[in-house]
């Protein structure tokens, strides 16, 4: 038997209303299933952050300890600082004095000896000039300290001369190190 | 849509309930998921800086440090200024040096670091200036910053030598805070 269409027989309205129930079970799957997606997600998210608090890092040390050691530390540093600070250009008197003293040959003799924190200044004499090469070459007082011969004359057999050592700032602040207590030799 | 607008049944509850959840929950969800990341960001960068302060504290030698720290010369107190500066002279003449003169500066009593300027004129042998010089720096917060060392040319002093006398002039610094 062949399938005869007789066309709409309702309205336009009733036509839309037929076509909405009939889809409204697909609508109420469709908007159950966007909740419940949406709020899956919100229930995934909470439960990673809370899995986030709970993986809170603690420290495997003694808070405490790393405190005081900190603490110590800074009181080092800032000891250390002011004690470069306090020696300009890293002048150490005592060192100097007898780097003059120990580093002259036997028969140079010293008359003076100046210390600032810009240069040094030693003056003496000796019978025998290449004594006073020998005396320049053995004075190293290290990076930003260089010495030089000022001034020489020979006075009736006897070489006076006037060595210089000039502090370079930077050089010599960037040495300088500071110098715990029974150190200063 | 005129149908919706038009539904009285529960039908039109549930949607617009289902749409409001929705929107709620997803609202949630990009919020919960962004203190996720921002907490997850802060636990890795807490472990990285537990882990290097724990590395650091293995290095550090907290006996080491404290016994450094004691060496380390402070500046005294403001207070016990005076009492310094006669222990330091009190270094001088307890090596046999002469005291000629003593003369106190202002010095600087501005910044972090105070301190009195002290000249001193001395005469005595070079050995005994030798060792005053090795104890002067020793016990306090004091630095020698200038020095004059010369001979006395009435006496047939030399520097380094074991004759006669030498004279001379110190300027120190006494820090004190």
């Amino acid at each position: 038997m062949l399938s005869v269409n007789y066309g709409n027989f309702l309205r336009k309205s009733e036509t839309a209303k037929a076509a909405y129930e009939f889809k409204r079970p697909v609508y109420q799957f469709i908007a159950n299933t966007v909740c419940v997606f949406c709020l899956a997600g919100a229930v995934t998210s909470g439960l990673a952050l809370a899995y986030a608090y709970m993986a809170t890092p603690k420290p495997v040390y003694s808070q405490e300890l790393y405190g005081k050691a900190q603490s110590l530390n800074n009181n080092l540093s800032r000891g250390a600082a002011l004690m470069k600070q306090g020696r300009p250009r890293g002048v150490n008197a005592y060192e100097i004095i007898n780097k003059f003293a120990n580093a002259r040959p036997a028969d140079v003799t010293l008359t003076d000896i100046v210390i600032s924190p810009e240069q040094y200044t030693v003056k003496g004499f000796t019978p025998n000039q290449d004594s006073v090469n020998a005396y320049i070459s053995a004075l190293d007082f290290g990076k930003g300290k260089k010495a030089g011969v000022a001034s020489i004359s020979n006075n009736k057999g006897t070489n006076e001369f006037t060595i210089i050592v000039h502090v370079d700032e930077q050089k010599a602040a960037a040495k300088s190190s500071p110098q715990p207590k029974g150190s200063g030799k | 849509m005129g149908s919706f607008s038009g539904d009285k049944s529960n039908f039109k509850t549930r949607i617009l309930l289902a749409g409001f959840l929705s929107v709620a929950a997803l609202a949630g969800s990009v919020m919960l998921s962004s203190m996720f990341v921002s907490k997850m960001t802060e636990n890795n960068k807490q472990a990285s800086n537990f882990a290097s302060q724990n590395v650091w504290l293995q290095k550090f030698d907290y006996k080491d440090a404290t016994n450094l720290y004691k060496l380390i010369l402070k500046p005294c107190k403001a207070a016990d200024v005076d009492n310094v500066q006669k222990e330091q002279l009190d270094i001088l003449k307890d090596h046999k040096l002469t005291v000629v003169s003593v003369k106190n500066d202002k010095g600087n009593d501005k910044g972090p670091l105070k301190a009195r300027k002290t000249s001193v004129d001395l005469i005595g042998d070079w050995n005994d200036l030798n060792a005053a010089l090795s104890d002067f720096e020793k016990k306090h917060f004091v630095v020698i910053t200038n020095a004059s060392v010369s001979t006395d040319n009435s006496n047939g002093a030399s520097i380094a030598g074991t004759q006669g006398l030498i004279k001379v002039k110190l300027d120190y610094n006494i820090y004190y805070n």
